[in-house]
């Protein structure tokens, strides 16, 4: 120490003890008025207050950050439950929905200003539309169940009553027949008898359409190329459509395969719609039909095919459109139509695993639609 | 042709008979199953046209039990309606034709033709 501060000039710290206890003891040299350093100047404080000093500045700054890890702690956790527990509800609402439960127990209100409360905003709206889309569905396929059961009671009765009628008529047929192949008959009798014949065979045909309605026909079914059954259905209406006016348009979709269905019975019913359209289009409207892949309306994963008939016609009351399929329903005049087509159409399509869709607005036209399962029928 | 037919329907029976008898055809009508074999016990018939659908015994029960007993008489089943159901059934008992009423006389006239041209084969 004295060499450092009297030899070279220099100050000097350090700590040094002293009678019995510590000190914190500083040194700097005394120069006189030449510059010749003459001695030491010395200054001792005893260590121990300094240490007190010292001990409660950790102290304080140990309680600050204790107290500051608490804050941060308090300060997180209020974040997470601002922001991460609607994130959790989010979650849980979400997995609600995927299991079925479109109507998840948890409370969805936030700030809606906030980016959670948009999210929770949002997520509520998509869950709304899908609540709608279900309702829809759940609405359509009653719909549906309860025209089958329809058609079901109603088929039942309709195979009674034919029964039971085609025994009488029998006798109408073959009197009326045989009266008819007599050669003495004056011309007046012979023509109300074959207006008789006439009459017997429309209700013959009545109640075979009864009887396919109540759907007792056997199918055949084969891969059958739906766009040749088109183009050959469409060649037996072109010409009505001609005389009319109309324009008949085929749209064919791309890819299409060939269904497993009885033609036969299919082009009936292409016939039937497309007949209904031309009937329901004034001229210079038009029929157009379109076909496309589609996957079941009603049972997920099964593949079929769409085929649409629209037409720029009057279209069909809303209070219609339940009844369409009824048998007997008809607004065509009487003697113009049995009110059978559409019945027997739906009988034959739901025979096939098929089904039909009606999309109509009044005045600016309908498009029915029958799909039909590549398949086939399935059980 | 000797030609049974059998049908709880008098109607259809009072048909059947002035179809065939103009045809120059020998016919007996019965209206039941059991009738038909007593009948038929009686003296055989070469053709039998049968309704499916009769009290007590069906059509169907009838004819298996007369291709069993006189299987060189040819059946022509006459149902209401040929559902896939009737049509397996009387192929199954060995019905020779079915015919749809109600039925034109031609209609008829036609079927029993085909039966009566196959008839040599038998």
């Amino acid at each position: 120490m004295k060499t450092a501060v009297l030899d070279e000039g220099r100050k000097w710290t350090d700590r040094a003890f002293v009678v019995n206890d510590w000190y914190l003891t500083a040194y700097e040299p005394i120069e006189d008025i030449r510059g010749k350093r003459v001695g030491i100047l010395y200054v001792g404080v005893l260590e121990e207050k300094y240490g007190d000093i010292r001990r409660n500045a950790f102290t304080i700054f140990i309680a600050l950050t204790i107290l500051g890890m608490g804050l941060s702690v308090g300060l997180g956790l209020f974040l997470a439950s601002r922001i991460m527990r609607p994130v959790y509800q989010l979650i849980e609402a979400s997995k609600q929905v995927s299991a079925g439960n479109l109507n998840p127990a948890i409370d969805l209100r936030q700030a809606p200003k906030s980016e959670i409360g948009i999210f929770e905003k949002t997520f509520q709206e998509m869950l709304e539309s899908v609540r709608e889309r279900y309702r829809r569905q759940k609405v359509e396929s009653e719909n549906q169940l309860l025209q089958s059961e329809k058609q079901a009671s109603i088929g039942r009765l309709a195979a009674g009553v034919a029964h039971e009628i085609n025994n009488p008529l029998t006798g109408v047929l073959t009197f009326t027949h045989l009266l008819l192949r007599r050669k003495d008959l004056p011309e007046d009798v012979r023509k109300d008898l074959e207006t008789i014949a006439q009459a017997t065979d429309r209700v013959r045909k009545i109640i075979k359409g009864l009887l396919d309605f109540s759907r007792q026909t056997a199918l055949h079914p084969e891969p059958l190329n739906l766009h040749n059954l088109v183009r050959s259905t469409f060649a037996l209406v072109e010409n009505q459509a001609l005389v009319k006016g109309i324009l008949l348009k085929f749209e064919p979709g791309e890819n299409i395969p060939p269904v497993k269905a009885d033609s036969s019975q299919i082009q009936s019913v292409l016939l039937n719609i497309l007949l209904n359209a031309l009937d329901a289009t004034d001229p210079g409207g038009s029929v157009t039909l379109t076909s496309r892949r589609q996957s079941s309306p009603e049972k997920a994963g099964q593949q079929g095919v769409d085929l649409a008939v629209s037409d720029t016609g009057c279209g069909i009351p809303p209070e219609n459109i339940t009844k369409l399929f009824d048998p007997f329903f008809s607004t065509k005049e009487v003697g113009q139509g049995t009110g059978l087509g559409l019945s027997v159409s739906y009988g034959i399509v739901e025979h096939h695993g098929g089904t039909i869709r009606v999309r109509s607005e009044v005045g600016k036209g309908s498009t029915i639609t029958i799909w039909l399962p590549i398949e086939g029928r399935k059980g | 042709m000797r030609i049974l037919v059998v049908d709880d329907e008098p109607i259809v029976l009072t048909c059947c008979q002035r179809i065939l008898e103009d045809q120059g055809h020998t016919v007996h009508l019965v209206g039941s199953a059991d009738e038909a074999i007593t009948v038929m016990e009686d003296e055989p018939f070469e053709i039998l046209l049968v309704d499916i659908k009769m009290p007590i015994r069906d059509g169907i029960d009838l004819v298996r039990e007369i291709k069993e007993k006189w299987p060189q008489t040819s059946v022509v089943v006459m149902t209401g309606y040929a559902t896939p159901g009737t049509i397996r059934k009387s192929r199954s008992v060995k019905a020779d034709r079915f015919i749809s009423k109600p039925f034109t006389p031609d209609e008829l006239l036609e079927i029993l033709q085909t039966i009566i041209s196959k008839g040599g084969r038998r």
